[in-house]
């Protein structure tokens, strides 16, 4: 089945240490970044112009794809209009390749709690996020992607898996999914769940992005951290989905211990790797 | 007998319980799923401890200056109240963090003075960096070129009770310093760009000591306060 998004090769989450090398050296081991749009929007006491200008001279040699975490599409509040507005600024500025936020709820009756919380896979639900989501792509005149969160509480109501779940909403809502095949595991190992059946269930034409990231091992359970390199677990499932499936967009996600760029840039360099085995297989 | 509730009731309770995790949520015995590894409780622990890490995190990088004075465990203590009174209504973590030094000014005008100068970094950080094309050193300027003054559009200014502060970005890094009232009167009567003429003019008219207003120009220069480019390329 011909996917709805192009691949464009693999790619980085950049964060402030790294801006410099990105701009200096411009790193043949990337074809695109990811930011995050909150970063960039601008707010009342503060237009962001500083960090606009630093996006849009990378802009300048790389594709930017923008990652949001405050839509907050899975709650029932309204969607928050001056929020949209401050990111169709941003997007008509930087022209980004993708545009994404995830499945999930922010906060409710106004108030943001800045985490990504599980919602209930209801019919309800699905319906509600559809909707918003339509509202979304019309107000930015553009298929946005919805991520996939890490989830460490499942409820009582839901009426289907996760997988089920997003599956219905994709198509509902038209909209693409970025697969973060690291929350897949995180949430896999909370909840009692084969990753692999998450994976295979899931519309492959519709996935336009992957994230890849580390998480932190607790007692008898794991949170999605960002502040560890990719554990093998993960890369092995990503070995098979780009087997089983083809290649998608993928990058590195890191927001915590941050290394050197040469040490991020192996990791990004081992992504480029996985997915060359599969061209060979295929050679 | 299980309880259905909607979403809307759902999000309700959830928030409530990460807000508020020191208090009994019996209720959410019929929302969350009990199932192994861990319990449910530990479950919505892991969300309540994200939550108040994530927001007393982002205030103690903001207000370094504040936690210095108050030492972290008086500092979490305000942030968390803080937070009580001002929950976030913001797409960023930065704009959740802009009524903090008001609110300090009820503590005391030291936590507020140093919260407003943390602040105004910040406001400095987030500012485009000066250009600095034609940009002219102490020795050009001494070797006659002629040149304008250029203010540092990136600074930010709080007056205190008895110093007046500012900050700016220079060379992306974030600068502070302390004026002097009368300095700062003078900086601010200094237009965003001004000719050397218009210097003097103004220079007269404040009857100011011309040694030491010299003495400032070039520290203000040396610090990137101010800039001198080439008029002829401006």
């Amino acid at each position: 089945m011909k996917s709805l998004f192009n691949d464009l090769g693999v790619g980085v989450g950049l964060r402030p240490p790294h801006y410099a090398e990105i701009k200096e050296q411009k790193p043949k081991s990337i074809s695109w970044v990811e930011v995050i749009s909150e970063n960039f929007m601008a707010w009342k006491d503060s237009p962001m112009a500083g960090a606009q200008e630093n996006l849009l001279q990378i802009r300048k040699d790389f594709p930017v794809f923008l990652h949001g975490v405050s839509l907050s599409v899975g709650s029932v509040d309204v969607l928050d209009k001056n929020y949209l507005e401050r990111l169709k600024q941003l997007v008509d500025m930087v022209q980004p390749a993708m545009v994404s936020d995830h499945l999930c709820w922010t906060g409710v009756g106004g108030e943001n709690l800045h985490d990504l919380l599980p919602i209930p896979y209801t019919t309800e639900a699905l319906n509600l996020i559809s909707q918003k989501i339509d509202q979304v792509q019309n107000f930015l005149g553009r298929r946005i992607l919805i991520e996939n969160a890490s989830t460490y509480l499942e409820y009582q109501a839901s009426e289907m898996s996760e997988w089920e779940f997003l599956s219905q909403l994709l198509a509902k809502a038209d909209c693409g999914l970025l697969l973060d095949i690291n929350n897949v595991y995180v949430s896999s190992v909370n909840h009692g769940f084969d990753p692999k059946t998450y994976l295979s269930h899931l519309p492959i034409d519709r996935i336009g992005q992957i994230h890849l990231a580390g998480h932190s091992t607790m007692d008898g359970y794991l949170v999605d951290t960002h502040d560890h390199p990719v554990c093998e677990s993960v890369w092995e499932l990503y070995r098979w989905w780009n087997n089983e499936f083809g290649p998608v967009s993928t990058m590195i996600e890191r927001d915590g211990n941050i290394p050197v760029w040469a040490e991020l840039e192996s990791e990004v360099q081992r992504i480029t790797e996985v997915r060359s085995e599969k061209k060979l297989r295929l050679g | 007998m299980k309880k259905n509730f909607g979403l809307g009731e759902i999000q309700r309770m959830i928030l409530g319980a990460i807000k508020n995790p020191d208090q009994p949520h019996a209720e959410l015995s019929s929302v969350i799923c009990e199932k192994p590894p861990i319990t449910s409780q530990q479950r919505l622990r892991i969300y309540q401890e994200a939550y108040k890490n994530r927001m007393l995190e982002s205030l103690r990088d903001d207000f370094p200056r504040v936690e210095k004075i108050l030492g972290s465990d008086e500092f979490d203590k305000n942030a968390a109240m803080y937070l009580e009174s001002h929950p976030s209504r913001y797409a960023s973590l930065a704009e959740a963090s802009q009524h903090f030094p008001q609110w300090m000014k009820e503590s005391s005008d030291e936590l507020y003075e140093a919260a407003s100068v943390d602040w105004i970094e910040i406001l400095a950080s987030h500012q485009v960096e000066v250009d600095r094309q034609n940009v002219l050193g102490p020795q050009e300027i001494g070797m006659g070129i002629p040149f304008v003054i250029i203010k540092n559009a990136t600074l930010f200014s709080f007056i205190g009770k008895t110093d007046i502060f500012v900050s700016y970005r220079s060379w992306g890094e974030i600068r502070s310093r302390q004026m002097r009232p009368e300095e700062f009167h003078f900086f601010q009567m200094i237009s965003g760009r001004m000719e050397v003429e218009e210097l003097a003019k103004l220079v007269e008219s404040l009857r100011m000591d011309e040694g030491q207003l010299q003495n400032l120009f070039s520290n203000w220069v040396r610090d990137e306060v101010i800039y001198c480019k080439r008029r002829d390329e401006c």
